[in-house]
């Protein structure tokens, strides 16, 4: 989270121009990042909810390969 | 213009669970492949698998693995439909399944790269590209294209050889072990000199170090750029001059630990350069020549995409947060570490401390934190090495339990990695993009199902397509397939596909032996 909130702050937001950032471009892309963060944690908790994450792991063990 | 072929292949990972216990995977695939006969296909001639009407290739392969291969592409958007035609295909065989006798069992098929068991396998996303060069020529231009590529084409993940967690970019980088090699199920190579192509008068390159990937915009350029520096190459044209990596080895495991993008690589005569420059460098080749008439047709819109997709890469991983599969889950996954409590930027500090502490423990991995009893207990097998960790920590202000809870943690994380791919509503990446939250869709990479039913417009794989969809009813027609050609023994009749580009059906008498 840290990581995220640091590189956001340091790097000029995505799809501004050249004259640097309007609030409102701003608040509207934090707002998308806070709705992708949100709805991605909603998935990784159904993602993670139907069974034992190592079970599931056993499960996935590949045998051999390529 | 000139044309050109392409084409996928994608390893699935299959798993079923019953409850909390794992399935009988090879009942799984095998009831997968039964299902798979059920659509228009003729037999492969060489396995147990089958040719689909699309001119795909669908098989068991290695490892109880069901292997997709796409047809012969003429272009990036063509490799990236077939690439979803191929998921679509697998998820319509899981909906058949779970219809099937097997209630209970909840299978799952998942675009992952690595095994995060400790097996030490992968599943692999193989590219293939068509071409004339001299292929002793081509690992010097292609090298630092495909180590540095993976800025975009990583496909973000944990490594898989640290007890710890991680993140990479590119959880396969860690599989590889040379910068060149024939191997591709040990000793990996950067570029692999397997030349087998299937046809006549060609080579084909085979690459093997990509990864299997969700976001669109990432296939379209990873196909589309790797296809025209093959064809500059091709071209006479030296786009590796002047990017020689001093150590590709060196340089891969750079890029695909670096997640601010910003590492120079060491560059032979250079005083260095990012991956994003040695990217920029071969775009810029691509750009001066997308014009000339060794080019394909789509040079133009694929440099656009490519330029785009650099610009957007030079602000960091922030600013692809929604668009390439590594910063989306880079993304999610630290933001999901915070909600636990984990501080995700101490993460590679843990996962250093876990790794020597395994290595100095001389034991295997551990499912979960309990080896952290045996080494800070009283009867610890390595009493000094413990003091001065316990010490260290102290004075940076941590303390085991904070690793405690990494450890605790890693399992999930591990698993969340592999159903970020999952195929269907389960998957992570699946549920973001059927809620429009992410920007990876490339258009024109859109008719997924008709590309399911129907071949490529251009190339051999239009006719081994056609000729598949009208054989595949004869019950007593006898008749097997391969890349280049279609046979009936029955019949004395063969279709000769080993013209790539061929622009008509070619029958004479058969069987070919």
């Amino acid at each position: 989270m840290r990581f995220l909130q640091h590189t956001r702050e340091e790097q000029r937001i995505p799809g501004n121009g050249e004259e640097g950032t309007s609030s409102a471009s701003l608040e509207k892309y934090r707002s998308e990042a806070d709705r992708l963060l949100a709805a991605g944690d909603e998935a990784i908790r159904r993602a993670l909810s139907s069974a034992d994450s190592q079970a599931f792991l056993n499960a996935s063990r590949q045998q051999g390969g390529e | 213009m000139a044309e050109r072929l392409m084409g996928v292949e994608t390893e699935y990972a299959i798993n079923g669970m019953c409850g909390q216990d794992s399935a009988d995977r090879a009942a799984i695939v095998s009831s997968l492949l039964d299902l798979a006969r059920a659509l228009p296909n003729v037999r492969d001639a060489t396995s147990s698998g089958m040719f689909l009407e699309n001119g795909a290739r669908l098989y068991l392969d290695t490892g109880l693995h069901v292997e997709y291969a796409t047809p012969e592409c003429p272009n990036p958007w063509d490799a990236a439909r077939y690439v979803e035609a191929g998921h679509r295909t697998m998820l319509r065989l899981l909906e058949d399944f779970a219809r099937g006798p097997a209630r209970g069992v909840e299978a799952g098929c998942f675009r992952v790269n690595v095994d995060y068991c400790g097996s030490g396998a992968t599943w692999g996303c193989h590219e293939s590209y068509l071409h004339k060069v001299d292929p002793s020529l081509l690992a010097y231009h292609l090298i630092p294209h495909l180590v540095s590529r993976i800025i975009y084409s990583g496909a973000g993940g944990f490594e898989p050889f640290s007890a710890g967690l991680r993140f990479t970019l590119s959880p396969r980088a860690a599989h590889i072990q040379q910068a060149v090699s024939s191997e591709s199920t040990r000793a990996r190579g950067i570029f692999h000199t397997k030349d087998e192509p299937l046809c006549s008068d060609y080579h084909r390159l085979h690459v093997l170090c990509g990864e299997n990937l969700a976001s669109q915009r990432a296939m379209f350029v990873k196909f589309g750029a790797t296809c025209l520096v093959v064809a500059m190459v091709e071209a006479g044209l030296e786009p590796g001059l002047g990017v020689q990596l001093a150590s590709p080895l060196e340089a891969l495991r750079t890029v695909a630990s670096d997640l601010t993008l910003r590492q120079p690589l060491r560059v032979e005569r250079s005083a260095g350069m990012t991956a994003l420059a040695i990217q920029k460098h071969y775009l810029a080749l691509a750009e001066a020549h997308q014009h000339d008439p060794f080019m394909p047709p789509w040079a133009p819109a694929l440099t656009a995409e490519w330029r785009r997709l650099l610009e957007r890469l030079e602000e960091g991983p922030a600013a692809v947060d929604r668009v390439l599969d590594w910063a989306i889950k880079l993304s999610l996954y630290s933001s999901h570490a915070g909600r636990y409590g984990l501080n995700w930027d101490r993460l590679p500090f843990w996962a250093e401390v876990t790794d020597r502490l395994l290595e100095r423990l001389e034991i295997p991995a551990p499912d979960g934190p309990t080896f952290l009893d045996q080494v800070t207990g009283p009867n610890t097998p390595i009493p000094e090495k413990a003091a001065n960790l316990a010490k260290l920590l102290r004075a940076k202000g941590l303390d085991w339990e904070e690793l405690r809870r990494v450890l605790a943690e890693r399992a999930n994380f591990l698993a969340l990695d592999v159903r970020f791919g999952q195929l269907g509503a389960q998957g992570v990446f699946s549920q973001l993009d059927e809620a429009g939250l992410l920007d990876h869709r490339v258009p024109g990479v859109d008719n997924i199902e008709h590309a399911m039913e129907n071949p490529p417009a251009l190339g051999r794989a239009r006719w081994r397509g056609a000729v598949v969809k009208r054989v595949a009813g004869e019950i007593d027609g006898d008749w097997k397939c391969g890349w280049d050609r279609i046979f009936s023994r029955k019949h004395g009749r063969l279709c000769d596909l080993s013209d790539p580009f061929a622009t008509r059906e070619f029958w004479r008498p058969g069987p070919p032996f």
